[in-house]
C-alpha cells in the first residue's frame, strides 16, 4: 500500500505540468464564460499571456519572445518573393532549433540572480507543431498571417499549451460565450469522460510504477506493465485530458475535434496511427508523407520512414525516441507491402489476429527501443 | 477543356489508381470510397499527376478529397 501512495506521489510530480495546464485551462474558461459582455480579443490574448506565465513559470520570457519572433516571419513570408521557397527554408530552421535545442538541453537551461530564474530558450513540442502548421499554411496562402492581438491570444491559449493542436487559421474572429452548454447533458458526459479517463490512466501509471518497487517483477508483472498497465496509462492520461480541454474549448466556439477514436484494437498500423493524436497526425501527414521523389513505388515506404523518423525526433532527440520512430516505421512498411501483396493476392487473414498482431506491435514499440538503448550501451 | 470533360477524367484516373470498377453513380470521396484513405491518396494524387501533365503542389494535395474539387483545381492550373 505504502509503495502505491510512493507511485502516485511520483506520478501526480510527473504529470504536474499538465495537472497544471488544466486547472489554469479550467480557470480561463470560466472567467472568460462569466464575462457578462462579449469577450474582446485583448481580454482574451492578456489573460491567455497571465496562464501561460502560471503554466510555463521561468520559461514564459522566452516562450512569448519564440512565438513573437515566429509572428514576425510569418509576415515575411506573406509579403515574400519566393514565399514557398522561404517557408520550406523558415521550416527547416524551425525543425533544425527544436532538434538542437532538445538535445542541448537548452529550454532546461536557466539564468539565476538570487530567487528570479529565467529560461534562455523555450520551443516544445506542441509550440512546434503549432509554428510549423503556421508557416506551413501563411506559406500555402491558405492564412494570412495573423495580427499581434489575436496571435498572442491563440498562442499563450492554454486549453491547447499542451496539445491538442488547434490550429492558428481556426482561430475565432470572436470568443464565443456558449453557457447553455453547462445545461447540456452531452457536453458533461464529455467532461466526465475526460476526468474519468484522466485519473484513470494516472492510477493505472502509479499501479505500474509500484510494481517496479521492492523486488524484481516476474515475467507476468512484466507482461501486465508491456501489454496493460503501460500503453493504457499513457492512452487514458493524455486522451482524457485533451477530451477535457477539446470540452471545455466548446464553450468559446473553438472546435478542435477528436485527438483519440479508440486507438487500441484495430486491425492495421495505418488504422492505430489514424486514430492515434490525430490533431497532431495529420500535421505529419500534410507536411511529410504527401511529398513525392520522382520514383512512384517506393515513394510510400520512403515518405513513410521519414514521417516517423520525424515523429520520434518531435518526442525526444534521443535514440529511444528516433528508435520509436523508425520501428514504427518498419512496422507501417511492413503493412503498406502486405496491403499492396493483399489486394493483388486476394489473401486475407481473420480480423482478430491482425487485431492481435497490430496491438502487439503496438505495445512493444515502446518497450523495444529502450532494450535496444540498454544493448547498445551496456 | 470542359469541366464535364475533366471531371470525367478525374473520375477514371481515380478509379484507375484505386482498382475500382467504373461505376457512374458511385460516390467518389476521399474517406468513403473503398480504398481512398491517407495512403491511397498519395497513390491517386500520382495517377492524376500522370493523366494531365501536371504537377500537384505538396500544399494542396490534403485539400484535393473529392472529384469536384480536385477537377476544380485542374482547371483552375492548380493555383
Amino acid at each position: 500500500m505504502n509503495s502505491l501512495l510512493t507511485a502516485f506521489h511520483a506520478i501526480a510530480l510527473e504529470q504536474a505540468v499538465l495537472l497544471r495546464t488544466l486547472l489554469v485551462a479550467t480557470c480561463w474558461t470560466a472567467l472568460l464564460a462569466l464575462w457578462t459582455r462579449p469577450v474582446p480579443m485583448f481580454a482574451a490574448a492578456v489573460l491567455g499571456m497571465v496562464s501561460a506565465a502560471l503554466v510555463l513559470r521561468a520559461a514564459f520570457p522566452a516562450f512569448l519572445l519564440v512565438n513573437l519572433l515566429a509572428l514576425w516571419v510569418a509576415h515575411r513570408l506573406e509579403v515574400s518573393g519566393h514565399r514557398w521557397r522561404r517557408t520550406v527554408v523558415a521550416l527547416v530552421t524551425l525543425v533544425v532549433l527544436f532538434v538542437i535545442a532538445r538535445h542541448r538541453g537548452w529550454d532546461v537551461f536557466l539564468l539565476k540572480a538570487g530567487r528570479f530564474e529565467l529560461t534562455l530558450f523555450y520551443l516544445d513540442m506542441w509550440m512546434l507543431l503549432r509554428l510549423v502548421v503556421l508557416f506551413w499554411e501563411v506559406g500555402a496562402g491558405r492564412q494570412q498571417a495573423p495580427a499581434l492581438v489575436p496571435f498572442i491570444a491563440w498562442c499563450t491559449n492554454p486549453l491547447f499549451l499542451a496539445g491538442p493542436l488547434f490550429r492558428s487559421s481556426r482561430w475565432p474572429e470572436s470568443i464565443g460565450q456558449r453557457r447553455d452548454l453547462l445545461c447540456d447533458a452531452g457536453w458533461w458526459v464529455r467532461i466526465g469522460t475526460g476526468l474519468v479517463m484522466l485519473a484513470g490512466g494516472i492510477a493505472l501509471a502509479a499501479v505500474a510504477r509500484s510494481t517496479r518497487v521492492g523486488a524484481v517483477p516476474g515475467p507476468v508483472t512484466k507482461a501486465l506493465v508491456l501489454f496493460f498497465l503501460g500503453p493504457w496509462s499513457f492512452y487514458w492520461t493524455i486522451a482524457g485530458a485533451f477530451l477535457f480541454l477539446a470540452a471545455l474549448g466548446e464553450i468559446h466556439g473553438m472546435f478542435v475535434g477528436p485527438s483519440f477514436d479508440r486507438p487500441f484494437f484495430q486491425s492495421n498500423i495505418a488504422d492505430f496511427w489514424a486514430r492515434w493524436n490525430m490533431t497532431a497526425t495529420t500535421v505529419f501527414r500534410e507536411v511529410l508523407f504527401y511529398n513525392r521523389w520522382g520514383f512512384s513505388k517506393f515513394n510510400p515506404y520512403v515518405n513513410t520512414m521519414v514521417v516517423f523518423f520525424a515523429v520520434g525526433l518531435w518526442h525526444g532527440s534521443n535514440l529511444y525516441w528516433i528508435s520509436f520512430g523508425l520501428l514504427h516505421g518498419c512496422y507501417f512498411c511492413a503493412y503498406l507491402w502486405f496491403r499492396s501483396w493483399s489486394g493483388r493476392t486476394k489473401v486475407a487473414i481473420p480480423r482478430w489476429s491482425a487485431v492481435l498482431l497490430t496491438y502487439v506491435c503496438v505495445c512493444t514499440a515502446w518497450y523495444l527501443p529502450s532494450k535496444f538503448v540498454g544493448l547498445l550501451f551496456r | 477543356m470542359e469541366s464535364s470533360m475533366i471531371e470525367g477524367r478525374v473520375r477514371a484516373a481515380i478509379l484507375r489508381a484505386l482498382h475500382l470498377q467504373s461505376s457512374p453513380t458511385m460516390p467518389l470521396h476521399m474517406g468513403s470510397t473503398p480504398g481512398w484513405d491517407s495512403l491511397g491518396h498519395m497513390t491517386v494524387i500520382m495517377e492524376l499527376e500522370r493523366e494531365f501533365g501536371v504537377r500537384v503542389p505538396v500544399s494542396r494535395i490534403a485539400d484535393l478529397r473529392d472529384v469536384t474539387t480536385i477537377a476544380g483545381a485542374i482547371a483552375s492550373g492548380l493555383k
